[in-house]
This record gives structure tokens, sequence and C-alpha cells, in this order.
């Protein structure tokens, strides 16, 4: 029986791998090294495979056909966005299991919208290259994208449970596969917005302290109009966050790094949340 | 609706090169393909961000579309237009 062997947290800020070397400040190389620990801890706890949960930025699907949640069930690439040194060709998918999991979601009240072909932007090509598949044990990353940038958004809740349709799927995939589920976004950040560049460190760390506790209903009890008010319209990516923590309903975790500062617009974290055993 | 066309409109200013290249070349008759009303259509011909987002075009359409088709191209130019109207320095760094 496959199964969840893991979660992690961690941001996509375009703006942390345009910089260039020579120019990284101390918080930057802590943000490398953060990228680099999980990296690390995906090859430790042996995944084969990794399913990233992003955000659309009002790039890869337009006014015509907004989903609420999409799964990449097929040929993937990406991401679009060129980036030095970070590859924009094929990526690997576990098409068999990522089709389960659209399949398997659809007899069971969950609708999924998917991707025959998929060329992914950054929210996923970003730790689908950095952190999964830098280890060799990984031979595919599912790509799911939430309506979590741009608003109609799907709800907390929602984001919640899909989730837990996930992990349900996995469990009822009858291969041996390992599987990491990562929430990729950013935390406090006013895309586009007037308040651009701000963050809210306090925001950003009473959700880290959630996802490190198990401890999604704070964040479920959030109504939009506040998150908006506190923490900007990126933060409505804290569903990829919900996301994966209903995959790991519960469990706790620990924080790796979080970083804010002029470099970026966003408040940076990252965490990692571990399955027992 | 007026403001999911004008999303139509920046979203294909962000994305496709043919739209920046038509509308870079005749903004008036690029946006005569969206059968815009005169207002709609002059706040994208201006750059008129504080204006699209008034009229409930998304941020980041908003901002896509400056860094890809704007005179200048540069966060700072998308912020000074857009805080222009509503107070220079109203959103100090928390």
């Amino acid at each position: 029986m496959a199964k969840i062997v893991g979660g992690f947290v961690m941001p996509h800020e375009p703006g942390i791998f345009y910089m260039p070397e020579d120019r990284w400040t101390d918080g930057q190389r802590r943000v490398m090294a953060a990228y680099g620990d999980i990296a690390r801890r995906i090859g430790e706890l042996g995944a084969t495979a990794a399913i990233v949960v992003g955000a659309d930025h009002y790039v890869l699907f337009g006014p015509g056909c907004l989903p609420s949640y999409l799964i990449g069930i097929g040929d993937v690439s990406g991401p679009y966005e060129k980036f030095a040194g970070i590859d924009q060709g094929p990526i690997p998918n576990h098409v068999p299991l990522a089709e389960h999991i659209a399949f398997h979601g659809r007899a069971n009240g969950f609708d999924w919208a998917v991707a025959k072909v998929l060329r992914v932007d950054h929210s996923i090509g970003l730790p689908a290259r950095v952190c999964a598949l830098s280890n060799p044990s990984v031979r595919g990353v599912i790509p799911v994208y939430l309506a979590s940038g741009v608003e109609p958004v799907i709800s907390l809740s929602r984001a919640y449970e899909l989730g837990g349709a996930l992990r349900r799927a996995v469990e009822a995939w009858a291969g041996e596969e390992r599987v990491v589920v990562i929430g990729s976004g950013g935390i406090s950040h006013w895309v586009g917005m007037p308040q651009m560049g701000r963050v809210n460190e306090a925001f950003d760390r009473q959700v880290l302290e959630c996802v490190v506790r198990g401890d999604a209903a704070p964040l479920l009890a959030l109504r939009d109009a506040d998150v908006l008010e506190q923490a900007g319209n990126g933060a409505f990516e804290i569903r990829n966050f919900l996301c994966m923590m209903g995959a790991l309903p519960g469990r706790t975790g620990r924080l790796l790094c979080y970083e804010h500062g002029d470099e970026w617009v966003t408040g940076l974290g990252f965490a990692e949340v571990l399955e027992p055993a | 609706m007026v403001g999911y066309m004008l999303e139509q409109v920046l979203y294909d200013l962000g994305t496709r090169r043919d739209a920046r290249s038509a509308f870079a070349q005749d903004a008036q008759a690029f946006l005569a393909r969206y059968r815009l009303p005169a207002a709609a259509a002059k706040m994208v011909a201006e750059f008129d961000v504080a204006a699209l987002q008034r009229a409930g075009v998304s941020p980041l359409l908003t901002y896509g579309y400056w860094m890809t088709n704007a005179p200048t191209r540069t966060r700072a130019a998308y912020l000074a237009q857009l805080r222009g109207q509503e107070g220079e320095g109203a959103w100090p760094r928390s």
C-alpha cells in the first residue's frame, strides 16, 4: 500500500531565484539552506513521489476557465519562467498515481479538474526542481493547483478536505509508493496591491505555528476578508498549506526557517510535518 | 461585466506576445476587439492600474500587464502609479 511519509511547506517567491549568488544576503543564504534541508529530508524519507500543491497567479488559467482544484495527470513541464540553473523541460509525473487520485476523488465527492498536458509555473516548478527531483529516489512529481491566488478562491475548509482526499487516494493505491506532500506558498504578501512589499510577521508566525502544531482549526476559522486585511491577497495561498495539513491531519512538525526582508515581497516560511513511522 | 472583460484584456496582454505586439502598435485598434466602454479602454491604454483595480480587475493581472507592457516596467514605477491615486507613502512596511 502506498503511504504519505511526510509534508512540507515552503515559499515559491521568484525573487529568491532571480538573485545572483554574488548578491546573496545572510537571509538569502538561510533561505537557500532551508530549501536544501527540505531536499535532504525528502531523500531521507525515501520518497518516491511528491505531490506539490501550488497556486496559479493568473497566468496558466485565464478568465475563460478558472478551476477550483486541478491535478496534472499527464505530461508536465516547467517552470515556464526562466531562472538561472533551473531546467524548464519535462518534469516526470507519476501518471498512474495521478490518474488514480483524480478518479478516486471523483468517486468520493471530489470532482477534480484535470490537465492532460500542463506547463507549470514557479509555484510548482521550483519546489519540484529544487527539493523533490534533486533526489534520485523521487520518480515523479504530481502537480496540484488550488484556486489560492486568483479570486474566487477555494474555501479554506475545502482546501483542507482536499488534503484528506489526497491521503485517502494515496492509501488506496496498491503500489509501494512513498509520497511527500508539499504546500507551496508565501504567507503575508500583497501581490500587485498598493501595499506590495509589506509583510506581517506576526500573522506569518501564527500560520507557521499552526502548521508545526498540526492545528488547522485557527486557520480554518479565518475569514478571507480578515486575511486580506492582515496579510494581503497573497496570503490566500495558506490554502496550499492547509491542503498539505489535511493530508497529514494532526501531525506535528518543526519550523525550519522564517525570513522576510527587502529582498522579497513575502514572508518566507519553511516547515516539515512528520508522519509517524 | 466590464470588470471581467477587462481581466480578459489584461490576461491576454500579460500572457500573449501577439497581443502585446498589437497593443504596442495600435492600442485603440487592439482594444476595439474587446468592445469595451470608452472609459474602460482608456484605463488600459493609459496604464491606469488604480482605476483598473477599482473596476474589479485582479491585482495579479494589473501587475503582470504593467510588467510586460508599460513604458517603465519596474515594480517601483508600478507602485508609484498605483499609489499616486491613493496617497504616496500610504503603506509603510510593518
